[in-house]
């Protein structure tokens, strides 16, 4: 756990770590755009119709 | 229909088709499955486009337009949509709503479709006529498929379909969905130009008709300009009260004032008016039937009238709710076991494998204490949760979740909700998100409302492996009678959320969401032998969903917790502690400096960014007996209940230095308190733990989605504080009352 300098398991885990964290960063953009939108590409709901609830 | 019929092709282009703007982008025809409640749409659906759609032998399962592309004989593709199921055209709840919009072209972004296949339940003609006659007269092209011809057969019923053709003006065809049958004629007819019917089914009394055509002529040119659906939308319009999106979009805004004029001058002329439609309906339904129907006087079955008669019995029907729960309860924990045991023993030993092949290092320790740990304990929980879908698609297909519907309606009825509320609130135990989209079903908006907010108390598959793991490790498999003590425990935390659902909804219900109780008129379906496909096909969905969470958000959660629980490295504690591992490896004491390894593993967690976050959080959570370690993972919690597992299993696992293939129940029954070297978790704690999981509110799709339903932050955010507030008094009372009574 620690190993002294800088070697090519730390070089993987920081690309490693980078990219999931990229990943989040993409989906929480995605689903802001979105919002639930329901359109075909949202991607916090496929195929879900846009129905907002009715006002009485 | 003016659209090509090119065999060949499977995108139609629609030249000559003016309604759609004339331009040459290809479109493909699209068919809507249309009809009411529980007459097997998905079913179809899924026969006709090969999907697997959720389908359920009770009605309200699709709340949702479900798009899929079928291929009819002469090899074209269309796309098929399954509406949700709609008992009439004059709306009752949002998802009714859906249906009459895209019927009459008032959603701007879904076209109405090129052909409608009404699906009818062959055993209930008379009652899915209503519909029948109400879609034909908009106008459109419409297939009428009599579903369940089967077992409208076994029932005596005959149809002459061709004197039904004759009197509808539409193409009628007999299948049995499920069985396959009849499939090829309908696929035919689909493929075929089919012209609208033009009967009119009702005569509407002079000032209506006045009012009607007055409406009519100031309504503007719909976009695709038939003059039928101005019709239409002009009696929509004066039928429905509600003050209607949609509705009030289509038109100008001086005819939305003119319209309570409208109603008021027709109410002193004859105040049942709008009763007339039905009526006359269901004349002209009854005029149909005595031509078209052949069935026996009596269409009751004895022996469901029977079986109907003790499973919705008073006192018996909830005892046999409760004793069918609690058997399935006990089969998740008792059969699942060995095929867990072998997932654990696997995972562990593939750990093990893994921390052969690489050297000591970050990547070593990102593989085995974040990815391998993490993802593999979780992958342990699916053979559970493949038995309790295995059970719950048995019960529902059987027809008996219908039942159990209606005695829950009594239950639901005394805290002031209608048992419309039930099978959002039952498809919750799988998922809140798809139960909080069930609640359009609910017409009554502040019943709707008190759906959604409770709909996350219900245990949801989530959950379950946080229990099973909390159980596994703290609760004996002791015998109590016919079930175990873990199969008592589990059944218990189910009832404690549906418990306590129902303690807020009464207390909604008397304050802030006042109201009646709304009459509920359920149909019962008929009993059925489950249908095979469809249950394994929901077992395998739920457990590939699970599965794919695990790949996914779990896997990603996993490797950040992982780097969150490593660094930053060389705090002032781990330091003096390496220092002192050096001078007893140099004095060779050996035993020493394992002994203080372990205890450089635990102060590395500890001054890492999720152990000061654990332990900042710390004091709110110490009276319910959680250390922060388990604080961790309650925040990690928050992406997906089940990250708890993995959390559990990074955390110790990093706090671990022998990688002994031990499984996490164990590690977690004899980890130790860093400080004191004590039990760092009694049953106690783990009680309080499954207490807090079973009624906090920790997920973040579900806010958003109630976000979403209710148009508004301010709910969601209430039910997130309740729900949570909520979690810690209960959580509070379990541990410092059981510390008074001497336990832990």
């Amino acid at each position: 756990m620690s190993a002294p300098g800088f070697g090519w398991q730390d070089a993987v885990v920081v690309v490693v770590v980078l990219a999931t964290a990229g990943w989040f960063v993409r989906r929480a953009i995605l689903r802001r755009r979105h919002k639930g939108c329901g359109c075909e590409d949202c991607p916090a709901k496929k195929n879900l119709l846009k129905a907002p609830p009715r006002p009485r | 229909m003016s659209v090509s019929t090119r065999p060949d092709a499977p995108e139609l282009s629609a030249p000559g088709v003016s309604s759609l703007g004339a331009t040459p982008e290809p479109v493909r025809r699209r068919i809507a499955l249309l009809g009411n409640p529980n007459s097997g749409k998905s079913t179809l659906f899924n026969a006709l486009t090969g999907l697997r759609q959720k389908v359920g032998n009770y009605p309200g399962v699709t709340v949702e337009k479900k798009i899929g592309v079928c291929t009819l004989p002469t090899g074209r593709r269309v796309e098929l949509l399954d509406l949700p199921g709609s008992y009439s055209l004059q709306p009752g709840s949002p998802d009714e709503v859906i249906v009459r919009d895209v019927l009459l072209d008032l959603l701007p972004d879904t076209p109405p479709p090129d052909l409608i296949v009404l699906v009818v339940d062959a055993t209930h003609l008379e009652r899915h006529l209503y519909l029948v006659l109400q879609v034909l007269e908009i106008g459109r092209p419409t297939i009428v498929a009599l579903n369940m011809i089967d077992t409208a057969e076994e029932l005596g019923i005959r149809i002459d379909t061709t004197v039904l053709e004759r009197r509808l003006g539409a193409p009628v065809v007999e299948i049995a969905a499920a069985r396959g049958r009849g499939l090829g004629n309908l696929r035919r007819l689909m493929d075929r130009d089919i012209e609208p019917s033009t009967r009119h089914f009702r005569q509407w009394p002079d000032p209506v008709r006045q009012a009607i055509e007055h409406l009519e002529a100031k309504l503007p040119h719909t976009k695709h300009g038939r003059d039928r659906g101005r019709r239409d939308l002009a009696i929509a319009l004066l039928l429905d009260d509600g003050e209607d999106d949609a509705l009030a979009r289509a038109i100008p805004a001086e005819l939305l004032d003119d319209l309570p004029a409208q109603r008021a001058k027709l109410d002193t002329v004859d105040p049942g008016w709008r009763n007339g439609d039905v009526l006359g309906r269901y004349d002209e339904i009854a005029g149909m039937l005595e031509a078209a129907l052949v069935a026996p006087g009596v269409l009751r079955d004895p022996v469901r009238d029977r079986i109907d008669r003790v499973l919705t019995h008073r006192l018996l029907g909830p005892v046999i709710f409760l004793l069918l729960m609690g058997a399935v309860f006990q089969s998740v924990f008792a059969w699942a076991q060995p095929a867990m045991d072998l997932i654990d023993t696997l995972v562990g030993r593939f750990g093990a494998f893994v921390n052969s092949l690489l050297p000591a290092g970050p990547l070593q320790s990102l593989l085995v204490d974040g990815i391998i740990a993490g993802v593999g304990t979780t992958i342990t929980f699916i053979p559970q949760i493949a038995i309790l879908f295995f059970f719950i698609a048995l019960l529902e297909d059987s027809g008996y979740m219908a039942r159990a519907a209606f005695i829950m309606d009594r239950l639901m009825g005394k805290v002031g909700l209608s048992g419309r509320a039930f099978i959002p609130l039952l498809s919750s135990f799988a998922c809140a998100i798809p139960g909080i989209m069930a609640t359009r079903t609910i017409d009554n908006r502040r019943d709707r409302l008190t759906t959604i907010l409770i709909a996350p108390f219900m245990s949801c598959s989530a959950r379950l492996p946080v229990y099973a793991l909390l159980i596994g490790a703290f609760i004996p498999s002791v015998w109590v009678g016919p079930v175990t003590l873990p199969g008592i425990t589990l059944f218990s935390l189910y009832v404690l959320g549906i418990v306590a659902a129902i303690a807020v909804a009464w207390a909604l219900k008397r304050t802030a969401l006042k109201g009646g109780k709304p009459l509920y008129v359920m149909e019962l379906p008929p009993y059925r032998m489950p249908a095979w496909r469809s249950v394994l096909v929901t077992v395998l969905d739920r457990s590939l969903l699970f599965l794919r969470k695990a790949g996914t958000v779990i896997l990603a959660v996993s490797i950040l917790l992982w780097f969150f629980a490593s660094y930053p490295k060389g705090g002032p504690e781990a330091t003096v502690l390496a220092m002192q591992i050096t001078t007893a490896r140099g004095a060779g004491d050996t035993a020493g400096a394992e002994r203080l390894k372990k205890e450089l593993a635990g102060a590395a967690l500890r001054e890492s960014f999720a152990g000061q976050v654990g332990r900042a959080m710390e004091p709110a959570i110490r009276p319910l007996g959680f250390d922060w370690r388990i604080g961790i993972g309650l925040i990690t919690s928050f992406a997906a209940r089940e990250v708890m597992v993995s959390t559990m299993a990074t955390v110790f696992n990093l706090g671990d230095t022998d990688h002994a293939p031990v499984s996490l129940r164990q590690t977690i029954r004899e980890a130790t308190d860093p400080a004191t070297g004590a039990r760092a978790y009694t049953p106690l704690v783990g009680l309080s733990l499954m207490v807090f999981f079973a009624l906090a509110c920790q997920c973040m799709s579900t806010v958003a989605v109630a976000r979403r339903e209710t148009n508004s932050w301010r709910w969601p955010i209430f039910m997130l504080v309740m729900m949570n507030v909520l979690a810690w008094l209960a959580s509070f009372a379990v541990y410092q009352g059981g510390r008074m009574l001497g336990y832990g």
